[in-house]
């Protein structure tokens, strides 16, 4: 009886942390690399760089509320009721934070007015996108689906 | 394939996740497990049939402990010593079932002994009763069923439920046939267990009813009586159905039996008498109902209706009948007198027939009953107390005399003398009991003196029309309809609510609707209780107080202000049941304000349908509140003067104002006759007291004093405005002419819109023109408190979503009668702001529906005043008449100085402090803008003069009075010349080398704004429209910060900036990374640099980059923010040469916007060897010879090339050099002083 109670109460502050803080941030971890490469192609375009400090926020709070639903014991029920979740939070974390770090490499290089510098930095910024995605390709790849979604057999 | 995808595209993997798992995990295992379990027990009960049915159910509802208790309760009723008809064991451990297991039953007998027995049942019956042969019937087949049909041991042998209204005779129908057919040996017992349902009418009830049934369950009676079926709350009739349909009825707590009472007991199973299920013992049930089948049906369900297996409706009587059973009660009534006055009693045919005629309807044989006792003995008794009257033997002959209404009665064997007739009317007015009924004249007489309420006596009066149409309808034999009399009585505070209850209850008595007509006055407090589950108990409690008579709830609306006070909605819901069941017993009246009672109403939607009566206590006219002082005044004893009555009327008149309810009408009446009384004691103490003891006159009355109204001397006060002060005679020359026409009964339309708009800059008056405007409306008339109440956008808006309107009506109705006075109104409409439009709309709407009772003035700067007005309609039409409020002019600010200096009690010590006043308000003037504050400005210039002042005194020895009390010249020059600080700019040029042509610039600039300064002073014109923007073009290094820096100190000091704040930025301080976001962070930065410089460094490179780039809205934001604020910022815009040459081009509206641009040339070498000089000498090294030509030739090769840098040039290789100096020193020993100040050529290198 008491077992119940407690598990209906742990059920639902699951189902609220879910709503309140993760909801958005998954919102936010899938939105984030776009938002990341439309910087860098402002950038691009523009030709002035724009240290933009709010992705990386953005990033630690979601890796923050969601990283803390997979440490405590009692919020991990969310993870085992989303078989997805685990995998999603994986590939989007690194997938943004591949693309910030681009974006860093990208605004170091536009900080001086100079059209070569800039070009190389362009350049060196794609290079890092795709060399960071084929390594998380690799990941994927190498890694079962269970073992990237931990999901106990 | 897959694999490559992932590797391409990883996100795949979460494809494949949902697709093997699905996107929510489902609970497998639980899911199986329960449609196992459920899967057995449906096959458990599907195997376990018959006798065994018990066994199952407990089984199915999951717990073992059940059987084994039910077992310790069965074993404990066995032992119970009032089981005498079923004295089986537990029916569950019984392979037999039938009723034929019955100890000494006759459930084996035979039919035809049964119906023998049944037909002497029937005979008995109707020789008992008279009349209802139908009903004994249908009884009669109720009781035999189970005797046919055998129902299971646990079940109740029979439901039947028996329809008829008080007094038809189911009580006597019941009880004579339980008799019989214990006679005839059909049942065990004569008793009969009783519950009343409606005793039971709350939740909290529910224990009391269970311990109730309990004992009824476990009486040796055989038939258990529910009476009031229809009030049984639903938790009681659950339990009912439960027991009538499985003959069970498990606890949801834990009982004990103790001593054959159930107690609640919170100890474990295994206690010894613990009991958890109620059985029906194989009883009948009969419920007993006065309304008919369908509402039963209605309120209690279908499964109660499933249970009962008979409906027994009990006949009409026909006037034969009704004949037959007064005889019979006569008989029992005479037997009665015999018993108690010792009266053998006899009667006539006429009074049988008048006593029959006294059955109701509605009523039955207990009218007849109520008759014999109220009137009948009552007459008869007296007559024994008043007459000498021998104990026993004496026989009296009742009779009923048509023609005179009365009934008499005489002793039939008074020898001696006269035989002697009394009407019993006349004895039972002669006895001494205190009346019950109150005579109609009487209340109509005090329903007539109330004043005013027409409205309230009109629907009374109309009630008692119904309730005498509907009493013919009845006399008729037709159907006689109640309509609801349950009234809401809304109103304000005293408007006599109260008072009409108290008639109302007395007159409805007095009518025939209420029976006993008292008035139970109760409030939240006696409804509600403290504790949960006791406000339904409480409330009960007062209703039942209340039958009968008239249950008054004041200020209702405070029962339940809003959906989350349980306790109020507890009491609401109370209320309203009883109101159901109640019906024609009592009549609920809510009283409370109008509005909030309507909040009230709207709170609880059933309770508006209940209370179809709304009457609306309105306000007393000035008049009926002096009938009422009249009145007051009389009933204490005390008369008022004639002469006082106009001056009763105006302090009346202007207490009433629609809209707002504190004026408290009634009440305020009597205290003002109270406070009359009490001043007059003390008047007639001082003197000696005269016959005119009783007399109110005008003294004793605090009447406010009118003095005239003078506009002329108001406006006096005043300095300057003379145009508002226009406008004000206007007005008052209009309100004039208003009242004469009114005087002479010519109607014009006089509802002008009164509203003001006063528009101009902070101090310059406002609010003491609002002030002087309401003094002038209340003398006038048009205002009745003439209060001014001043707020400003904070004190109308809430912070939450829907709360404005609210706050904006509290503040609007606090204003009503005098004036609102809306500061900064413009603030409310500023874009975005959904809540200041709120406050906006709820204003307009105020305003319209109380025209008249109030006067809007809403203030502000005259620009976002107008914008303001544009921006909603309706103000614009319900604002007629703008005022703008002029900025003071200089002699104007120096009256008022003047005039707040003696106000002070200071004075000017003489002419030249004078002159000086006059001076420092000259130069205040000019330079003031619209936020220095007009008046408050010079209140801080005089704040400011006062301090100087006291500094001054403080420090002389021997002061006069005189002296503590003047104001010196110095005093006053003081403030001047804190300010004026000298700026020599050539000791800031001093330092810095070269730069001619911009030291020359800035030379000339600094010369003509000393001449403005000059002009002004002088009151001349100024040119102010001249642009002091720059734009400072130039290779790095050539000393543009350095120059910005000069002027912004250059410009502080001639009074033209108000600081000397110096904002520097460049391109990433304005732009931002996302749309929209650049405007509001260059807004930002300007603002930051507002009142000083802003330096834009590299300032072409906001128009670099492409058509999208935010920096062309950088641009757009700073060029609009310039011109707003012209006079108050300075923009400077600095870059490489070519590069702002080619910004201005591309950017052609900037060149008008920045008329002086200034070159800053590349530094000559020998200046920058000067430069270097300096540099050395000021951070304490010295230069030899040789490292001197090296650093000139270094410099010479250098300042030859582009892009060089300058002055910045200069310093690395100072630092350069230092660097290298400290390097070939840290390898010597024993250093000199001269050596760490030295610079040697090694160490000059070139960067």
């Amino acid at each position: 009886m008491h077992s119940r109670t407690s598990e209906i109460i742990l059920n639902f502050i699951a189902i609220l942390y879910f709503i309140v803080f993760m909801s958005l941030f998954i919102v936010v971890l899938a939105v984030l690399p776009s938002m990341t490469w439309s910087n860098i192609k402002m950038i691009r375009s523009t030709g002035f760089s724009m240290p933009n400090n709010d992705v990386v926020v953005m990033l630690a709070m979601s890796a923050f509320f969601m990283g803390l639903a997979s440490w405590i014991p009692g919020l991990r029920r969310i993870y085992k009721k989303l078989p997805w979740l685990m995998a999603f939070f994986k590939i989007f974390f690194f997938n943004s934070l591949l693309f910030i770090i681009a974006l860093y490499v990208m605004n170091y290089g536009y900080s001086v007015i100079d059209a070569h510098r800039n070009t190389i930095f362009y350049i060196l910024t794609l290079c890092i996108l795709v060399a960071g995605r084929l390594l998380l390709g690799l990941y994927a790849m190498s890694h079962s689906i269970e073992r990237i979604g931990e999901i106990e057999p | 394939m897959s694999k490559w995808l992932k590797l391409i595209l990883p996100e795949y993997v979460l494809y494949q996740i949902v697709k093997k798992y699905g996107f929510m995990r489902k609970r497998h295992r639980r899911d199986q497990n329960m449609s196992y379990e459920s899967e057995t027990s449906s096959s458990k009960s599907q195997h376990a049939t018959g006798s065994s049915n018990s066994r199952t159910r407990s089984c199915a509802s999951g717990t073992c402990s059940t059987n084994r208790n039910h077992h310790t309760s069965s074993a404990k009723n066995s032992s119970s010593p009032n089981r005498k008809s079923n004295g089986s064991p537990h029916p569950a451990s019984r392979s037999n079932n039938t009723p034929s297991g019955r100890a000494s039953h006759p459930g084996s007998m035979s039919k035809e002994k049964l119906d023998a027995k049944l037909d002497s049942v029937r005979t008995m019956m109707r020789k008992e009763l008279l009349a209802q042969n139908e009903s004994i019937d249908e009884m009669i087949i109720a009781f035999k069923r189970p005797f046919i049909t055998k129902p299971a041991l646990y079940k109740p042998r029979n439901s039947i439920l028996i329809c008829g209204h008080q007094g038809s005779g189911r009580s006597l129908l019941v009880l004579k046939m339980v008799q019989s057919l214990y006679k005839e040996g059909l049942l065990s017992s004569a008793s009969i267990a009783l519950l009343a349902m409606n005793l039971y009418p709350t939740t909290s009830q529910k224990p009391l009813f269970l311990k109730d049934l309990y004992k009824a369950l476990q009486s040796s009676s055989d038939v258990i009586v529910f009476n009031n079926i229809e009030q049984a709350h639903a938790d009681s009739a659950q339990i009912l159905i439960q027991l009538m349909t499985t003959g069970i009825y498990q606890f949801t707590e834990r009982y004990a039996d103790k001593n054959g009472d159930l107690v609640v007991t919170s100890d474990g199973v295994l206690q010894k008498n613990a009991i958890d299920i109620l059985e029906s013992q194989g009883k009948y049930f009969i419920f007993m109902t006065s309304s008919s089948e369908k509402s039963i049906l209605e309120k209690l369900g279908v499964v109660f209706m499933r249970g009962i297996y008979d409906v027994i409706i009990m006949d009409g009587y026909d006037l034969k009948e009704i004949l037959l059973i007064t005889t019979k009660m006569l008989q029992d009534f005479s037997i009665y007198i015999k018993d108690t006055l010792r009266f053998t009693l006899t009667y006539t045919a006429d009074f049988k027939e008048y006593c029959a005629s006294k059955y109701k309807k509605n009523e039955g044989f207990t009218a007849i009953h109520r008759f014999m006792l109220e009137s009948v003995y009552r007459g008869i008794a007296e007559y024994k107390v008043r007459h000498s009257v021998t104990d026993g033997g004496t026989t009296l002959i009742i009779n009923y005399d048509k023609g005179q209404d009365d009934m008499t009665i005489m002793e039939s064997d008074r020898m001696q003398g006269e035989v002697q007739v009394f009407s019993i009317k006349t004895l039972i007015a002669k006895s001494n009991r205190a009346h019950t009924g109150v005579r109609i004249e009487d209340v109509k007489a005090e329903l007539d003196n109330v004043i005013g309420l027409q409205k309230v006596k009109d629907f009374i009066l109309d009630l008692e029309h119904n309730i005498e149409i509907q009493r013919h309808r009845e006399e008729q034999g037709q159907k006689m309809t109640t309509i609801s009399g349950h009234m809401i009585f809304a109103g304000n505070p005293g408007t006599g609510k109260t008072m009409m209850a108290r008639i109302v209850a007395k007159y409805l008595k007095a009518i025939g609707m209420l029976s006993s007509g008292h008035l139970r006055e109760v409030s939240r407090s006696d409804l509600v209780g403290q504790y949960v589950g006791h406000t339904a108990k409480q409330t009960n409690e007062v209703i039942q107080s209340a039958m009968g008579g008239i249950l008054f709830i004041d200020e209702a609306y405070a029962l339940c202000r809003d959906k989350h006070d349980t306790f109020g909605l507890e009491a609401v819901d109370a209320l309203v049941k009883a109101m159901e069941d109640y019906r024609d017993n009592f009549i609920v009246i809510l009283a409370g304000y109008s509005e909030e009672m309507e909040q009230f109403l709207k709170n609880n939607p059933g309770l508006k349908s209940r209370f179809p009566n709304i009457i609306e206590f309105e306000d007393y006219s000035a008049s009926e509140m002096l009938e009422i002082a009249k009145n007051t005044a009389q009933s204490k004893g005390y008369t008022i003067t004639p002469e006082c009555e106009k001056g009763l009327l105006n302090l009346f008149e202007r207490s009433q104002i629609p809209g707002r309810n504190d004026s408290g009408n009634g009440r305020m009446v009597r205290n003002v006759i109270e406070a009359a009384i009490l001043k007059q004691s003390r008047r007639i103490t001082k003197d000696t007291p005269t016959e005119a003891m009783s007399l109110l006159l005008v003294d004793d009355f605090n009447f406010e004093t009118f003095e005239k109204f003078d506009l002329e001397q108001q406006l006096s006060t005043i300095i300057g405005l003379e145009s508002v002060k226009d406008f004000m005679r206007e007005q008052q020359h209009m309100l004039i002419a208003n009242q004469k026409r009114q005087a002479m009964g010519i109607t014009v339309d006089t509802t002008q819109s009164l509203n003001m708009i006063f528009t101009g800059n902070p101090g310059t008056g406002k609010t003491t023109i609002a002030r002087v405007v309401a003094s002038m409306f209340k003398d006038m008339g048009l205002l009745k408190s003439g209060h001014l109440v001043e707020v400003d956008r904070s004190g109308l808006v809430a912070e939450y979503v829907g709360h404005t309107a609210k706050k904006t009506e509290e503040v609007f109705r606090s204003a009503l009668g005098g004036i609102l006075f809306v500061d900064e109104a413009y603030a409310l409409a500023s874009s975005n702001d959904s809540f200041g439009r709120e406050a906006i709309d709820t204003l307009v709407k105020l305003i319209e529906d109380y025209r008249g009772q109030i006067l809007v003035i809403l203030a502000g700067y005259k620009r976002e005043m107008q914008e303001f007005m544009k921006s909603n309609s309706g103000l614009q039409s319900r604002f007629a008449l703008i005022i703008h409020f002029p900025d003071y002019t200089a002699p104007e600010l120096y009256a008022i100085a003047r005039k707040m200096i003696n106000a002070k009690g200071l004075f000017l010590a003489n002419q030249q402090a004078d002159d000086a006043l006059n001076s420092v308000m000259i130069q205040a003037h000019h330079t003031a803008n619209e936020a220095s504050g007009n008046g408050r400005m010079v209140r801080n210039i005089i704040e400011k003069i006062l301090r100087h002042q006291s500094a001054r005194v403080a420090n002389l020895e021997h002061a006069t009075k005189e002296m503590m009390m003047s104001i010196e010249a110095s005093d006053i020059q003081k403030e001047q010349a804190t300010k004026q600080e000298a700026y020599n700019l050539e000791a800031q040029f001093t330092p810095i080398i070269g730069l001619n042509p911009v030291k020359d610039y800035i030379r000339s600039l600094a010369a003509r704004l000393n001449m403005q300064q000059q002009r002004k002073q002088m009151g001349l014109d100024l040119d102010t429209t001249q642009s002091l923007h720059m734009i400072f073009t130039g290779n790095p290094g050539t000393g543009k910060t350095m120059m910005a820096r000069t002027i912004a100190d250059l410009l502080f000091h001639m009074g033209v900036l108000r600081s000397n704040t110096f904002i520097e930025t460049d391109r990433a301080g304005l732009v931002a990374g996302y749309v929209g976001q650049t405007a509001i962070k260059t807004t930002e930065k300007i603002m930051e640099a507002m009142d000083g410089i802003l330096f834009i460094d590299e300032a072409y490179a906001l128009s670099q980059g492409n058509q999208h780039d935010f920096g062309r809205e950088a641009i757009d934001t700073l060029v609009k923010l310039m011109d707003d604020h012209r006079d108050r910022l300075v923009v400077i815009l600095a870059g490489y040469s070519s590069n702002m040459h080619q910004f201005l081009q591309v950017n052609p509206g900037l060149k008008s916007r920045f008329p002086n641009i200034m070159e800053f040339p590349d530094y000559q070498a020998s200046e920058l060897m000067q430069i270097a000089e300096s540099l050395y000498r000021s951070k304490g090294y010295e230069l030899t010879q040789q490292a001197r030509e090296k650093l000139s030739l270094i410099l010479e090769t250098a300042s030859n090339t582009e892009w060089f840098g300058n002055g910045r040039y200069v310093r690395n290789i100072y630092e350069a050099s230092v660097n290298r100096q400290s390097l070939r020193l840290s390898h010597v020993a024993g250093l000199t002083k001269q050596m760490l100040i030295t610079i040697d050529h090694q160490d000059i290198v070139e960067v």
